[in-house]
């Protein structure tokens, strides 16, 4: 590994918010570097193994109109979904996923190891 | 490992790993969560940055083996079917085994535990200094503020498919082992239950988000940029956001391109940073619907009406989504031309059928469009009552009704959203000083100080900013630039 | 500071208050006063004195001295508290300004303040609201405002609104909590009732925007009954064409008259008789029209064709609310002693003669001082009447949905378009601080 180049982008964390981050540097061609403490914890969900809910599905659809990963990550680690409000009226509907936090790791973990940039560098120690 | 590695730009997404401090009872250690340790030499050289800090506070339920609690008595919550999908790129299959949540409850006993043991709770003997979240208030919160409520629902949630834990939502407490342990036996069908893990509170650092701009680039250090719970956010998907915003910019400005900012009206994601960068946040900030003024055009159906065109042009779209995009977006069109060339008339055979589920009846021709706009008539209404022709793919079906029966609103919407672009484009420059304005009480100048606004919008979303202050905002910038020509 | 000359006017509204401050700003203030009073004044203390002019006293009162820049304009200021009625402020007022002050122009206290860093744009709203309105009752109107009486009557609403968005956006927003189960009856009778609230509100917001123009007067009478005459004779200009065959006013004649300081808005109406003529009759449609929004109706009789009587009077007005007063015209010309047979007020004129006219004046500044919107509760200003309006539309949109779960969204957004509408008035809402309303109110957090 040559740590003397330079590279375009460093992401220190490898949480939900870190994985997006290099994931989106990587897709757009940039020399990305991604820090963190351990990768066995890629993509770890420390608190609730839910994804989506009120207001937040809302954000992982954003991410997903962008080809981020969360939403992509989520549907094959959700063990259970459901569209809350639903009777409601179309503009306050979200979805909620409850989560198998190790399919959850292991599909972040894979989907970052395999990025389709592949001239480009996606480093994790 | 005494590595120096060099970048263009950094991404800082530490989350709750900076001096974080865990609280079991009385008892605290360092960590970020529990079995990790806390990032304290990051967190100790970026205290040494001219950076606002403050502190916040979270917590989590203890976990229980599922073998141990009676499910049978308990109300099954199982999942929608069909199952939904989150990502457009899903083709159906992508679904491990989909399995129950459970609903049990507190009881009159859970609070009794509770109230007897409060002096042991560390919010309460005032050992925890950050501020909690309202909407995610501790068991202990939920029995002292809301005394008169007899019980509250706990969702027993399976942590997944190969492990027996279940996560408790509703009873995250920082009690002592023993009695997280008397609680969880109260409750509704977990006489016998055994906890994996105990609950913990845990506080942690955030930097102040209101000295990032709105490409979360902080604005005291350029080319570094804040995403996650660092920035005061709790939550994987406001993480996540983040994640992707600063991310894109942070390649955009390795590539010496245009930074990418997402406005209120564009996304929740614009709701979120905005609320961020100007107001800060009090408390782990979550995202609601109601943070949203333009709730009504910003709907889970169309994120990608929203955002795929616009972040295809800055790299981060793939072929395949962005091929599925364009099949969407024609196929929505069609049908919207398909619905607006499709008449009935009063003499159709169909009327009679019709006019039953219609308010008023027909009594002039229509088109199926003009039909769709009346909000007692459902897109299956078309079908079963007008003939028709059903379009195959259910999604397009459901988009289209959405969009024509919100028009008027979204209408209505984009006066609000024109004045709003107005007040952004209109900048306050960095170096103002609020202190020369004539007029600013002193309350609304150190509001102003405070969260540094960088546009006269951002400026009237501050609480306690008067429409008055920002009219003498206005007057003061047409003075500056007055004084500006003059000179 | 700016350089400026100094100007004087009364700080109170002409009428019959117990007191009348007389409000001298700029650097000739203290001088003026020295003469008037013959004292040197000390800052900050109250001095009493009188003003004499002529060896005559004018007026005894109190005087204060403010030093600048801690003054209500910023600049020295001198306060004379007298007692003083219309024609004795004038006569000061004449005083001071053949000593070298300027009256001053309507708000330029106000503008003054303003300019020189003491007030913030809203207190000088009110400020010039104050300066502005026109009559005691104005003052009181604008007195209120002040205080917050029509805040009060806004935020009352304001918060019913905001129990019902807290109650809609916690349904909205937490599906999931086990709060109480949504009325949608409850909801619609609560929109229904903040809409009343409103048309309510907006009501007296708009006799308080009246209020704060100018008093409005409505002459009526039998043609020929001498109302052109009359108000020709008040404004000192030929206004109507006066002449001797009746019906000659078709249409309203308005002139805004200043009669001691009090701004009066005086409408000339065609006279009431029945009549072919298109034209006069619309004119007589619109005497009456007129009549109903007035301040004070004047009824003018001729009693050589016309006896006064609580029949004739009205046979004038028909049936209306607003205050009447009645005036005997042509007293030159007649014959009979006045004799009032009514429960209205009765003076007598002479427009050509100009006898009465001083007594009428008088008394009309007197009548209007103390009726002009004594009930008035609040002065609203014609951009709050705006924001209520704007918000009342939208809570009617609110109104006109099938209320439904299917339709709460929307409902939604219609009652946030509301709250904004009122937050022009009242201060920002944020939608944070609806959150805290939801934390508050119900037991959210799985």
């Amino acid at each position: 590994m040559d740590y003397t180049r330079l590279f375009d982008v460093i992401v220190v964390g490898g949480g939900h918010a870190g994985t997006e981050a290099a994931h989106a540097a990587a897709r757009m061609g940039c020399d990305t570097l991604l820090v963190t403490h351990s990768i066995e914890t890629l993509g770890q969900m420390s608190c609730n193994p839910a994804i989506g809910g009120i207001g937040k599905s809302h954000l992982v659809r954003e991410i997903d109109a962008c080809d981020g990963l969360m939403a992509k990550v989520t549907d094959r680690a959700g063990i259970q979904f459901r569209v809350l409000n639903q009777r409601k009226g179309p503009a306050v509907r979200a979805t909620r996923a409850q989560a198998d936090r190790v399919l959850y790791r292991q599909h972040m973990r894979y989907a970052i190891e395999t990025t389709p940039f592949s001239n480009r560098y996606l480093i994790l120690f | 490992m005494g590595l120096t590695l060099r970048s263009k730009t950094v991404v800082i997404t530490a989350g709750t790993f900076l001096a974080g401090q865990i609280h079991i009872g009385m008892n605290q250690q360092s960590g970020g969560r529990a079995g990790d340790p806390a990032s304290n030499d990051l967190a100790k050289s970026l205290r040494d940055k001219p950076f606002r800090i403050a502190r916040l506070k979270t917590g989590t339920p203890p976990r229980i083996d599922s073998r141990s609690v009676d499910l049978a008595s308990l109300p099954e919550q199982p999942g929608d079917t069909p199952t939904p999908y989150l990502s457009m790129m899903s083709v159906g299959n992508e679904h491990p085994t989909q399995i129950a949540c459970y609903l049990s409850r507190t009881t009159e006993k859970t609070r009794d535990i509770i109230l007897e043991n409060l002096h042991l709770s560390p919010m309460y003997a005032g050992v925890i200094e950050g501020v909690g979240p309202r909407y995610c208030p501790s068991i202990e919160d939920k029995m002292v503020r809301f005394a008169d409520k007899p019980t509250h629902q706990v969702f027993l949630e399976p942590e997944g498919l190969t492990s027996h834990e279940l996560y408790p939502n509703g009873v995250s407490t920082s009690l002592p082992y023993e009695v997280q342990l008397d609680i969880v036996r109260s409750m509704e069908g977990c006489a016998d239950a055994v906890i994996t893990r105990p609950g913990y509170a845990i506080e942690y650092d955030f930097f102040d988000p209101r000295d990032l701009n709105s490409t979360l680039e902080s604005k005291l250090i350029s080319n570094l940029y804040f995403a996650g719970q660092i920035n005061g956010t709790t939550g994987y998907e406001e993480a996540g956001a983040q994640g992707l915003l600063a991310g894109a910019n942070a390649a955009l400005r390795a590539q010496d391109k245009e930074s990418w900012t997402v406005g209120r009206d564009e996304g929740y994601l614009g709701v979120m940073v905005d609320d961020l960068i100007t107001l800060g946040t009090q408390e782990p900030y979550r995202m609601f619907t109601s943070r949203a003024e333009y709730r009504l055009a910003l709907r889970e159906d169309n994120a990608d009406t929203r955002f795929t065109e616009k972040a295809r042009s800055l790299g981060l779209v793939g072929d395949g989504l962005w091929r599925k995009f364009n099949e969407r977006q024609e196929s929505i069109e069609k049908e919207l031309t398909r619905l607006k060339s499709l008449w009935v008339r009063p003499a159709d055979p169909c009327i009679e059928k019709l006019n039953q589920v219609l308010t008023a009846p027909l009594s002039k021709e229509a088109t199926a469009h003009d039909l769709l706009k009346r909000p007692e008539i459902h897109y299956q209404d078309l079908v079963e009552f007008a003939d028709v022709d059903c379009n195959d793919d259910p999604s397009i079906s459901s988009q289209v009704e959405i969009l024509v029966k919100y028009s008027g609103y979204i209408d209505r919407q984009t006066d609000e959203i024109k004045k709003l672009k107005k007040n952004e484009q209109v900048r306050l420059p960095a170096d103002i000083d609020y202190s020369t304005i004539v007029g600013l009480s002193n309350e609304v100048k150190q509001k102003l100080l405070d969260h540094r606004p960088e546009t006269i919008a951002q400026a009237s979303r501050i609480s306690g900013v008067t429409p008055a202050a920002v009219s003498l905002l206005l007057v003061h910038l047409k003075k500056l630039e007055l004084t500006h020509l003059a000179s | 500071m700016i350089r400026s000359d100094t100007i004087v006017a009364s700080a109170t509204a002409p009428g019959r208050g117990a007191i009348s401050i007389i409000r001298l700003s700029g650097p000739k203030s203290t001088e003026i006063a020295k003469i008037l009073n013959g004292k040197s004044l000390k800052p900050r203390i109250a001095t009493f004195g009188s003003i004499t002019s002529n060896d005559e006293i004018i007026d005894t009162g109190i005087w204060i001295y403010f030093v600048a820049p801690h003054s209500f304009t910023g600049e020295d200021t001198v306060e004379f508290q007298g007692h003083g009625g219309p024609v004795v402020i004038q006569t000061i007022l004449k005083l001071m300004t053949a000593l070298g002050a300027r009256l001053a122009a309507p708000g330029e206290f106000s503008q003054r303040a303003f300019l020189n860093g003491k007030i913030d744009l809203t207190q000088a709203e009110a400020i010039s609201d104050l300066i502005n309105a026109s009559s005691i009752s104005a003052v009181k109107a604008a007195n209120n405002s002040l205080q917050g009486q029509f805040a009060n009557h806004v935020n009352a609403i304001v918060t019913e609104l905001i129990s019902l968005r807290t109650q809609i956006e916690a349904h909205i927003d937490f599906p999931d909590e086990d709060i109480e189960p949504s009325s949608i009856e409850a909801f619609s009778s609560t929109i229904n009732h903040i809409k009343n609230d409103l048309n309510t509100l907006i009501a007296s917001a708009n006799d308080g925007v009246k209020l704060n123009r100018s008093a409005e007067i409505v002459l009526i009478g039998e043609p020929n009954a001498g109302k052109s005459s009359l108000l020709n004779a008040l404004a000192k200009e030929p206004l109507a064409i006066v002449t001797d065959i009746p019906g000659t006013t078709r249409d309203l004649i308005r002139h805004d008259l200043l009669i001691d300081g009090l701004e009066i808005r005086i409408t000339d109406t065609a006279g009431i008789r029945s009549t072919d003529d298109v034209i006069e009759n619309e004119g007589i449609n619109r005497a009456i029209n007129a009549l109903q929004t007035a301040d004070l109706v004047l009824c003018l009789f001729d009693e050589r064709h016309h006896k006064i009587s609580e029949d004739t009077v009205r046979n004038l007005v028909g049936n209306t609310q607003t205050p009447i007063g009645l005036l005997r015209t042509k007293i030159d010309i007649q014959i009979e002693p006045i004799k009032n047979n009514t429960n209205y007020p009765l003076l007598e004129i002479s427009a050509k003669t100009g006898h009465g006219l001083t007594d009428f004046r008088n008394w009309l500044l007197e009548k209007l001082s103390l009726t002009t919107h004594s009930q008035t509760p609040f002065l609203a200003r014609q951009r709050h009447l705006e924001h209520l309006k704007q918000a009342k539309d939208y809570i009617e949109e609110a109104t006109h949905h099938h209320l439904g779960i299917e339709t709460i969204d929307l409902i939604a957004e219609d009652l946030r378009l509301t709250q904004n509408a009122l937050s022009e008035i009242t201060g920002t809402f944020t939608s944070d601080d609806l959150l805290t309303s939801i934390f508050s109110t119900f037991c959210i957090g799985k």
